[in-house]
C-alpha cells in the first residue's frame, strides 16, 4: 500500500481512538453518533444490586393472558443462560418482540400487552453452599414486580413509567422531608418531549407527589 | 528476549524517524496471521447460535433492535427481510471460516468486517457489545494487513508450501514480508481499549470500594462463575483485585513495548482475561483479546518460540517424527480450473443459497408445520393478578446484604471473615447495605445466650454510605460462650451471627458450679 495512504489511515485511526478517549474522560459528546459506540470503552457502567428479568404478557380481549416472550419457537440465549428479552435494559424493545410473536402466531385479537419487570435482591443468586455459609437466616427472596410498559393491541402506547429500580431510587431522594414540601409547594407538570420516532414511548414520567407519601425504599419491614 | 521498542527508545533525537520506523518496518507477518487464524473462530462460535434465529433479531420479518435508533438516527442504514438477512448472515460464518484458514483472505476478511459490523448493530439487546466492537476494529485492521502472507491456504497456492518452509528462524526461509503498521495498529486498538476502559473504572466512585464488584460477581447475566460467587463474600480480594486491574489498564499503553514491562503487562492482561471466565463467566470476551495478544509478538519472539519448539522435537525426535508422518503433504496445484476469487464468489453464492434454503426447511416460526402455526400459551392468571400488583416497599432483609464479622479491616472491609474470639480480643463486625435505601439507624448489640443485651451500638448509615462498621473489646469480664450479634434497623431485628467467645489468657479463673 502507499506509504501516503497508510499514514492517513495511521493517522485517522489514532485520531478517532484518541477522540473517544478524550470524550469518554470528559463524558461530553459519547451519544452524538451510533459510530462513537466504537471509540467510547465504558465496560464497566457499574452493576445495580437487584437482579431483573422481564416478562412480556399478552391480555387477549377474552380477558385470558398469554405469554408473549419468550415466543412458542423459544428463544436466544445471547450471552449466558437466559432469554434475549432479559438483556433489554429499558424494557421497550420487548414490545416490538410482543407484536412479532403475534405476526407469526394464531391467537386471539388483543386487549393490551404488558411489559412487567421482575426484580430481587442479588444477595440471593448466591448457591445454597454459600448462602449457608454466611447467612443464618432462610434463603427467601422477595420479588418485586412493576408494571414498565402498557400498549393497546394496536400498538397504541398506553403506558410507560421508568424502571423499578429508577423509582425506588427517586423514592429515597425524596424522602427529604424538605424536598417533600418543595414537592407539595410545586405545580405538578407533564414532560412532553418531541419524539423523533412516532412510535417510541416517552422515557419520562410524571412523579406523583402523593407516591412520595409512601413508605421509602428500605422501610418495608 | 524480544528487541522490540518503543518509538521513544528507537531515538528521542529523530522522532519522525523513529515513528516511521515504528510503523513501518518490514517482517514476516506471524503474529497477525495467527490472530486470522483464531479470531475468526471466536466470532464464528459466537455467531452461528444466532444463525438460527436470524430472521427473528436481524430481519425486518422480525424484531430488531438497531443501535443507530438509541442514537435518535432512525433509518442510518437499510434493513432487510428475512431471506436477504439469511444469505448474509450464512456469508458472513462462510467468510469467517474462509479468512482464519486464509483463502482470498482479503476478500474474506472485508466481507466479513462488513457483515459482522452490520449484523451486530442491527441487534442492541442480543448481538452487539464492547467486545464486537473490539472484533469489528481487529477484522477491520485484519484486512488491511498480509496477514494472508503466511500459514494460509493463499500462501500455499502461491507455493509456500511446508517441504520449503519449516520454521520462522530458519536461514533457508524467505516468508515474505511487510510493513509492521497493521499489527501497531492492532497493539494500539487494545491498548486504547484498556486505557479507555481504565478511565471508566476511574470514574466510578465505588468501583474501588469494592461494593460494585460485589454485585457484579453475582450477577447471573453470564455463564455460571462459582469462583465470582465465591470472591463476592471476600471484598478485601475483590478491592486488591481493582486496583492492580486499574493500574495494568492504565499503564498498559506505557510499559507493553519493551522489556520487563512487555512480559509483566502481558502476563496480567493473560491472567486477567482468564479470571474473566471464571470469576464473571465471559467468554467470547477473553477469547477475542487472547487472540489479540499475538499482535504483541514480534518476529523475533516466533523464532526464539520455533528454536524451543525445535528443541522440544529434536529432543522427542521419534514421536515427532510419527507425528510429522500423520501430517499431510498436500502440493499446491498445478493448474486450476478457476481463479481462486473467482471460485470464492461462486462459492460464497452457493453458500448463501444453501443457507436460506436450510432456514426455509427449519421453518423458524413454525408457519409451515403439519399441525398449523404456533399458538400462544396461556398464563396463570393467579401469576398474573401477583405481577400486577404494585411493587411492595423495599424490605429490610434485602437493604441488608450481610453482616460480616472478623477482627481485622483492610480497604474498610473485614479481611477473614471469623465466629471464634478470645475474651480480650477485638471483634468487628461490619454491614454491607445495598442502595437505594434511605438514612437509617442500625444497631448491631452484643446479646448473650440467654438473649440479654450484654453491649450496645448503633450508627447512622446515610443513604449515599454501603458499609457501617462496629466495634467491640469483648472484655475479660465476659462468660465464655456463645454469643449473638443482633442486628436491627431501628427497633426491627434484621439478621444475627453467633459469635463463641473462648476464655482468653487474662480471663479470671472462675470455680465450676455445683451440680
Amino acid at each position: 500500500m502507499k506509504r501516503w495512504l497508510v499514514n492517513t489511515i495511521l493517522v485517522v485511526y489514532i485520531g478517532a481512538f484518541s477522540w473517544g478517549i478524550l470524550c469518554h474522560g470528559m463524558s461530553t459528546l459519547t451519544g452524538t453518533h451510533p459510530a462513537m459506540y466504537f471509540f467510547v470503552w465504558d465496560m464497566f457502567c457499574g452493576w445495580a444490586n437487584y437482579e431483573k428479568r422481564n416478562f412480556v404478557i399478552g391480555e387477549g380481549v377474552s380477558g385470558t393472558f398469554y405469554e408473549l416472550d419468550p415466543p412458542p419457537w423459544g428463544e436466544m440465549h445471547p450471552f449466558g443462560r437466559i432469554g434475549r428479552r432479559h438483556y433489554d435494559v429499558s424494557g421497550i424493545t420487548c414490545v416490538k418482540s410482543a407484536f412479532n410473536t403475534l405476526r407469526h402466531t394464531d391467537h386471539e385479537p388483543m386487549a393490551r400487552i404488558y411489559v412487567i419487570e421482575q426484580n430481587w435482591s442479588k444477595k440471593y443468586n448466591l448457591p445454597d453452599s454459600l448462602w449457608y455459609m454466611y447467612f443464618s437466616d432462610r434463603k427467601d427472596p422477595t420479588l418485586y414486580y412493576h408494571v414498565q410498559y402498557v400498549v393497546n393491541g394496536d400498538g397504541t402506547p398506553i403506558e410507560a413509567s421508568p424502571g423499578w429500580l429508577q423509582i425506588q431510587q427517586q423514592l429515597v431522594q425524596a424522602s427529604n422531608p424538605r424536598v417533600q414540601a418543595e414537592l407539595q409547594r410545586s405545580m405538578p407538570f407533564m414532560m412532553i418531549e418531541k419524539q423523533s420516532n412516532p412510535s417510541a414511548m416517552p422515557s419520562n414520567a410524571f412523579l406523583n407527589p402523593a407516591l412520595v407519601q409512601q413508605p421509602s425504599a428500605g422501610t418495608g419491614n | 528476549m524480544s528487541t522490540e521498542t518503543s518509538p521513544a527508545s528507537l531515538g528521542l533525537r529523530n522522532p519522525i524517524q523513529a515513528t516511521s520506523r515504528f510503523f513501518h518496518a518490514t517482517e514476516a507477518p506471524y503474529g497477525m496471521a495467527l490472530i486470522r487464524i483464531f479470531l475468526p473462530w471466536t466470532l464464528f462460535f459466537t455467531h452461528i447460535g444466532r444463525w438460527f434465529y436470524t430472521r427473528e433479531i436481524f430481519s425486518t420479518d422480525g424484531a430488531t433492535t438497531p443501535l443507530w435508533n438509541a442514537y435518535g438516527y432512525h433509518g442510518l442504514l437499510p434493513e432487510f427481510n428475512g431471506e436477504v438477512m439469511v444469505a448474509l448472515h450464512t456469508l458472513l460464518l462462510f467468510c469467517l471460516v474462509t479468512a482464519s484458514i486464509g483463502w482470498c483472505t482479503r476478500i474474506s476478511l472485508v466481507v466479513s468486517t462488513i457483515l459482522f459490523t452490520y449484523t451486530n448493530l442491527l441487534d442492541c439487546i442480543g448481538t452487539i457489545a464492547k467486545y464486537s466492537c473490539i472484533a469489528t476494529h481487529a477484522l477491520l485492521i485484519l484486512s488491511m494487513s498480509r496477514c494472508g502472507d503466511v500459514w494460509s491456504v493463499d500462501a500455499w497456492l502461491k507455493g509456500w508450501s511446508r517441504r520449503e518452509n519449516h520454521w520462522p528462524g530458519e536461514a533457508r526461509i524467505a516468508w515474505p514480508k511487510s510493513e509492521a503498521w497493521a499489527r501497531r495498529l492492532m497493539q494500539l486498538c487494545l491498548a486504547y481499549v484498556y486505557f479507555g476502559a481504565g478511565v471508566t473504572k476511574l470514574k466510578t466512585t465505588e468501583f474501588f470500594s469494592g461494593n460494585q464488584l460485589v454485585s457484579w460477581m453475582i450477577t447471573n447475566v453470564n455463564f455460571e462463575h462459582s469462583l465470582g460467587e465465591f470472591f463476592a463474600m471476600h471484598p478485601a480480594l475483590l478491592i486488591v483485585m481493582a486496583y492492580i486491574t486499574v493500574v495494568w489498564e492504565i499503564t498498559f499503553p506505557f510499559v507493553i513495548w519493551a522489556g520487563w514491562g512487555r512480559i509483566v503487562a502481558l502476563t496480567i492482561g493473560v491472567g486477567f482475561h482468564i479470571s474473566t471466565y471464571f470469576l464473571l463467566g465471559l467468554t467470547t470476551f477473553p477469547a477475542l483479546c487472547l487472540s489479540m495478544y499475538f499482535a504483541y509478538l514480534d518476529e523475533n519472539d516466533f523464532r526464539l518460540i520455533a528454536h524451543a519448539m525445535r528443541k522440544v522435537a529434536r529432543k522427542h525426535k521419534e514421536m515427532w517424527n510419527r507425528v510429522a508422518a500423520l501430517w499431510p503433504r498436500l502440493n499446491p496445484p498445478q493448474r486450476a480450473w478457476l481463479p481462486a476469487p473467482a471460485a470464492m464468489v461462486l462459492a460464497c453464492c452457493g453458500v448463501a443459497v444453501a443457507g436460506v434454503g436450510l432456514e426455509h426447511y427449519i421453518d423458524p416460526y413454525g408457519e409451515r408445520r403439519p399441525e398449523g402455526r404456533h399458538t400462544l400459551k396461556e398464563m396463570d392468571p393467579e401469576f398474573v393478578a401477583e405481577m400486577m400488583r404494585p411493587a411492595p416497599p423495599i424490605k429490610d432483609k434485602d437493604v441488608f446484604f450481610s453482616l460480616d464479622v472478623g477482627s481485622f479491616l483492610a480497604g474498610n472491609v473485614i479481611l477473614q471473615q471469623q465466629t471464634t474470639f478470645k475474651a480480650g480480643d477485638k471483634a468487628i463486625a461490619q454491614v454491607f447495605t445495598v442502595t437505594p435505601h434511605v438514612d437509617m439507624l442500625v444497631s448491631c448489640d452484643l446479646h448473650d445466650s440467654e438473649d440479654r443485651v450484654v453491649h450496645r451500638s448503633s450508627t447512622i448509615i446515610g443513604r449515599e454510605v454501603q458499609r457501617g462498621t462496629f466495634t467491640y473489646q469483648l472484655g475479660t469480664s465476659l462468660e465464655p460462650g456463645t454469643y449473638y450479634l443482633v442486628l436491627k434497623n431501628g427497633s426491627t431485628e434484621i439478621t444475627r451471627r453467633e459469635l463463641n467467645i473462648l476464655p482468653g489468657p487474662d480471663s479470671p479463673v472462675r470455680a465450676p458450679l455445683a451440680q
